[in-house]
C-alpha cells in the first residue's frame, strides 16, 4: 500500500477519482441549476460567473449538466465493470479450479464472446433492447467479463497446486470453501487492476454510445450526449464540446494512472 | 595467500532499515587448501562469496573493507538449473567461458563482441570437450549438444564446474554446490571438486550449511553467524573441540543421527502396535504427454505395487531420493491422489505436514485462522474454537500473542509449527510428515524433530516420516522403508536397516551419509 502512495501519478489519479466521486455524490448540493431546466433566453451564453461553463443551445447550465453526467458515467462505469468482475471471477475460478471439461466449456465460451467486436455487439444489442442507462450497464457488464475470467483462471491454475490447498482438502474443506477462502483472496490482485482499467473503458464506451444516441437519452445529461449536442453548434459555442471532452479525457486518464499504480504495486519485480 | 579479506562489511539498505549482512570479517585463503565457510541461512556466507566475485548489486548495497585476490576466482552456485541459460546448448555456454578466458589472457584491444560466436573454432570446441572430460561427465559429446533441461542435476552441476575451471582460476568458490542434489550424486560432486583441486592445483572456498560436507572436504573451517565469523581454525580442532557455544550447538544439531543409539528408547507401554494403516498393492502412474499434439503418452510409474502396514503409535520412515515416489506414496495414503489400483485401508483420521513452509500456509490468512481452519470447516462454536486455539498453540510451542500475525511475519521453523498446529487442531491419529524439516537450519531442525517426538508421546500419534535425509530418519523412525524408483526395496526395523542393510541400494545410500 505504501508503494502505491509513493507513486505520485497513481496518487494524482486516485485524488481525481475521489474528487469526481464527491462531485457526483453531492451533485444536487453543488449544482446551481437543474440540469434539465431550459432557458432559451440564455442559450449558448459564454462561460461567466452566472454560468461557470456557459450554457448549451437550449440554455441549460453546462456546469450542472456536466456534474450530473459525471454521476451517470461513474455509476455506469463502476456497476457495469462490477458486474463483469462478478461474472468473470465466478466463471474463471470455476474453470481454473475444476479444470477438464468444465474449463474447456467455459473458456471456449469466453473465446466465442471475444470473437465479436465488442462495441458493435453492444450497438446491435442496444438496437434490439432499446437504449437506457440500465441496459447500457448490463450490456457493458455482460460483454466485459472474459478478460477477468482469463486472469483469475490463470492465477488459480498456479495457486491450486500450493500445499495450503492440499492441507485444506485434508481438513475436509468444501470446494466452495477452498475457492472463496483461499483461491479468490490470493488471486484477486490482478482482477483489481483489471477492474480499474475496465472502468476507464466502460466510461469511454458509455460516452461513445451516448454520443451515437444509443446510451443515456436526452434530456438526461451524459458527457457523450452533451458532446453530440455540442457538435451541432461547434461554430458558435466551443465550450459546449470542449468541457465534456476534457472531462472524459481526465476521468479516463485518472483511472488508467491508478490502474498502472496498482499494477506496479502488485508486481514486486518492477522496481524503479 | 590467494585471497585476503580484511574487515569486510556489506550492508543493505532496505526501506530505511539497514541489514548488516556481513559485519566486519577477516580471513585468508591459503594456497592449495579447502576452506569451509559454514553457517545457517542468513549468516552472510553467500553475500561474502558474492562480494569476492564483485557480483553484489550496486544499488542499496554498501561495501567497505578490503578484498585482495590473486587472479580472478570462479564460482559454482547452488542451483545449476537456474545458472545455465535454458535456450543455449550446454557446450556453447562452456565455449563462452573458454573464449572469455582466452580473451583475458590475450588481454589485447580486440573487443569481446568481435571475438565471440564467429570466432568460434574447432579448438574451442575441443577445449570444451576436454573440460567436460575433466569433470568426469559421461559421454561429453552428447552433453555438448544437449540443452540444460536434458541433463540431470548432477550433470548440470558438473557442466557448471567445467565452466568455472575453464577460466583457469587460482581458486574456486563453491556456494552450496550439492544442496539441491541427491545424496548419492552429492558424493560424486564432492569427490570431483576434491580431485580437481589436486589436479589443477587450486584452492577452494567451500560454502555450506552441512557439517558432514565440511568434514569430508575442508582443511580449515570458518563458522559464520549474523555476518560475523564466530570461530575459525583447523577442521579437526573445530569438530572435536569447538570453543564457542554456537559452534557446539550447531555440531550437536548436525550430529543428531550419531546420538540416536545412546538415547533411551521411548516407552512403549500401553500401545498395542496393531496396524493402523494397511496398504495393499498400490500402483500409481502419471502420464507424460509428448509431441506437439500431446498424442503420444508415456507413463511414469511413480508407485509400483507397494504393500505395507503401519503400526499404531510408531513412526515409519520413508526414505528415498528425489523421484523415488515417496511423496506420491504419502499423498496416496492420505487420499490427495487416487491410486490406479490397490487400496489403502484405515479408519483413523490422517493429516499432513508439508515440506515447504512457504507454500503450505495461505499468505493472506492470519495465524489463528490458519490454525483453526479445520474447526471452522467442521463448524464449532466460538468458545470452543478459542479453547482449541490455545490448546494447539501450546502444544506446538507457539505464542498465543502472535495469533493475529500473517505467515510472512514468522520464521521457517515457526511456520512449520503453525502447519503442525493446524493439523493437530482436528485431532488426527496419524500424521504424514513430508520432509518437514528439509528446508530448515540444523538447530531449528533438531528443535522441530524433538517437538514431533514429544507430541507423538503425548498424543500417541502415528507418524509416516518422509525424508531424503537418512540421519533425520534414523533419529525419528522405528521402522524404515527404503524407496527406489517407485518400489520399496527394503523394509525393516531401524536398527537393522542402519546396521545390517541387505539391499545394495540401501547400502549405497548409507555409504553416502557424510557424518561428522
Amino acid at each position: 500500500m505504501r508503494k502505491l502512495f509513493q507513486n505520485k501519478l497513481a496518487v494524482f489519479g486516485a485524488s481525481i477519482i475521489l474528487l469526481l466521486m464527491l462531485l457526483a455524490i453531492f451533485a444536487p448540493q453543488i449544482t446551481p441549476y437543474d440540469p434539465t431546466y431550459i432557458n432559451i433566453k440564455d442559450a449558448l451564453s459564454t462561460p461567466s460567473m452566472k454560468h461557470l461553463l456557459g450554457t448549451d443551445s437550449l440554455g441549460r447550465d453546462l456546469f450542472s449538466r456536466m456534474i450530473y453526467a459525471a454521476r451517470i458515467a461513474l455509476l455506469i462505469g463502476l456497476i457495469a465493470v462490477g458486474l463483469a468482475c462478478v461474472i468473470g471471477v465466478f466463471l474463471g475460478s470455476i474453470a481454473g479450479y475444476f479444470g477438464g471439461k468444465m474449463d474447456s466449456f467455459i473458456m471456449r465460451f469466453a473465446d466465442i464472446m471475444l470473437c465479436f467486436p465488442r462495441f458493435f455487439l453492444i450497438l446491435a444489442v442496444i438496437a434490439v433492447v432499446g437504449p437506457s442507462i440500465f441496459n447500457v450497464m448490463v450490456i457493458i457488464g455482460l460483454t466485459g467479463w472474459m478478460g477477468m475470467a482469463r486472469l483469475i483462471r490463470a492465477e488459480i491454475l498456479s495457486l491450486k497446486t500450493r500445499d495450503y490447498i492440499s492441507a485444506s482438502k485434508m481438513l475436509d474443506a468444501s470446494h466452495f470453501f477452498i475457492i472463496t477462502r483461499h483461491l479468490i483472496p490470493n488471486a484477486i490482485g490482478p482482477v483489481l487492476v483489471s477492474f480499474v482499467f475496465g472502468v476507464a473503458g466502460a466510461i469511454l464506451t458509455e460516452a461513445g454510445l451516448s454520443f451515437l444516441g444509443l446510451g443515456v437519452q436526452p434530456p438526461n445529461p451524459s458527457w457523450g450526449n452533451i458532446l453530440m449536442e455540442g457538435k451541432a453548434v461547434l461554430g458558435v459555442g466551443w465550450w459546449v464540446i470542449l468541457f465534456p471532452g476534457l472531462a472524459i479525457l481526465i476521468t479516463v486518464l485518472a483511472f488508467n494512472l491508478l490502474g498502472e499504480g496498482l499494477r506496479d504495486m502488485l508486481n514486486p519485480r518492477i522496481e524503479k | 595467500m590467494l585471497l585476503t579479506v580484511k574487515n569486510l562489511k556489506v550492508h543493505f539498505k532496505h526501506e530505511n532499515e539497514v541489514v548488516k549482512a556481513v559485519d566486519g570479517i577477516d580471513f585468508a585463503l591459503n594456497e592449495n587448501e579447502v576452506l569451509g565457510l559454514v553457517g545457517e541461512s542468513g549468516s552472510g556466507k553467500t553475500v561474502t562469496a558474492l562480494s569476492i566475485m564483485k557480483l553484489l548489486p550496486e544499488r542499496g548495497c554498501f561495501q567497505s573493507g578490503e578484498i585482495i585476490c590473486e587472479g580472478k576466482p570462479a564460482i559454482v552456485f547452488q542451483e545449476p538449473a537456474t545458472s545455465l541459460n535454458p535456450v543455449l546448448r550446454v557446450g556453447e555456454q562452456i565455449d563462452e567461458a573458454v573464449l572469455v578466458n582466452r580473451l583475458r589472457s590475450f588481454n589485447s584491444t580486440c573487443t569481446h563482441k568481435g571475438y565471440r560466436l564467429n570466432g568460434k573454432s574447432q579448438t574451442v570446441q575441443n577445449e570444451t570437450l576436454n573440460l567436460l572430460e575433466k569433470v568426469k561427465i559421461s559421454d561429453p559429446e552428447r552433453i555438448y549438444d544437449s540443452y540444460p533441461h536434458m541433463l540431470s542435476g548432477g550433470e548440470r552441476q558438473r557442466a557448471m564446474i567445467a565452466m568455472a575451471i575453464a577460466l583457469n582460476p587460482k581458486f574456486l568458490i563453491a556456494d552450496e554446490p550439492t544442496t539441491s542434489l541427491d545424496v548419492t550424486i552429492q558424493a560424486g560432486i564432492l569427490e570431483l571438486i576434491l580431485g580437481l583441486k589436486k589436479d589443477l592445483d587450486m584452492s577452494v572456498l567451500f560454502i555450506t550449511h552441512d557439517f558432514g560436507i565440511i568434514n569430508k572436504v575442508a582443511d580449515r573451517v570458518l563458522v559464520m553467524k549474523d555476518g560475523k565469523i564466530v570461530e575459525g581454525g583447523e577442521k579437526r580442532e573445530i569438530l572435536s573441540r569447538p570453543k564457542q557455544d554456537y559452534t557446539k550447538q550447531l555440531l550437536d544439531a548436525a550430529s543428531l543421527g550419531a546420538k540416536t543409539y545412546s538415547r533411551p528408547r521411548r516407552s512403549e507401554i500401553g500401545l498395542n502396535h496393531k496396524s493402523i494403516i494397511t496398504v495393499k498393492n498400490l500402483n500409481k502412474s502419471f502420464p507424460v504427454e509428448k509431441g506437439i499434439f500431446k498424442k503420444e503418452k508415456e507413463k511414469i510409474q511413480a508407485v509400483r505395487n507397494i504393500s505395507l502396514q503401519i503400526k499404531e503409535g510408531k513412526t515409519l520412515g520413508l526414505v528415498g531420493e528425489s523421484g523415488s515416489g515417496k511423496t506420491t506414496l504419502g499423498k496416496l495414503i492420505i487420499g490427495l491422489l487416487e491410486p490406479d489400483s490397490g487400496s489403502v485401508g484405515t479408519q483413523k483420521s490422517i493429516q499432513i505436514v508439508f515440506q515447504d513452509p512457504y507454500s503450505s500456509l495461505d499468505p493472506r490468512m492470519k495465524m489463528q485462522d490458519i490454525v483453526l481452519e479445520g474447526p471452522t470447516i467442521h463448524g464449532i462454536s466460538k468458545d470452543e474454537k478459542e479453547k482449541v486455539l490455545r490448546d494447539v498453540l501450546f502444544k506446538a510451542h507457539l505464542n498465543y500473542k502472535d495469533r493475529l500475525k500473517y505467515p510472512h511475519q514468522f520464521s521457517g521453523g515457526q511456520r512449520q509449527r503453525i502447519a503442525i498446529a493446524r493439523a493437530l487442531a482436528v485431532n488426527p491419529r496419524i500424521l504424514i510428515l513430508d520432509e518437514p524439516v528439509s528446508s530448515l537450519d540444523v538447530i531449528i531442525q533438531l528443535e522441530l524433530l524433538n517437538l514431533l517426538k514429544d507430541l507423538q508421546k503425548e498424543l500417541s500419534l502415528t507418524y509416516i516420516f518422509i525424508s531424503h535425509d537418512l540421519r533425520v530418519v534414523e533419529y525419528m523412525a522405528d521402522d524404515v522403508a527404503v524407496m527406489y524408483k517407485g518400489e520399496i526395496v527394503e523394509l525393516a526395523g531401524r536398527d537393522q536397516i542402519y546396521r545390517a542393510p541387505k539391499h545394495p541400494y540401501t547400502k549405497r545410500l548409507l555409504s553416502s551419509i557424510l557424518s561428522i
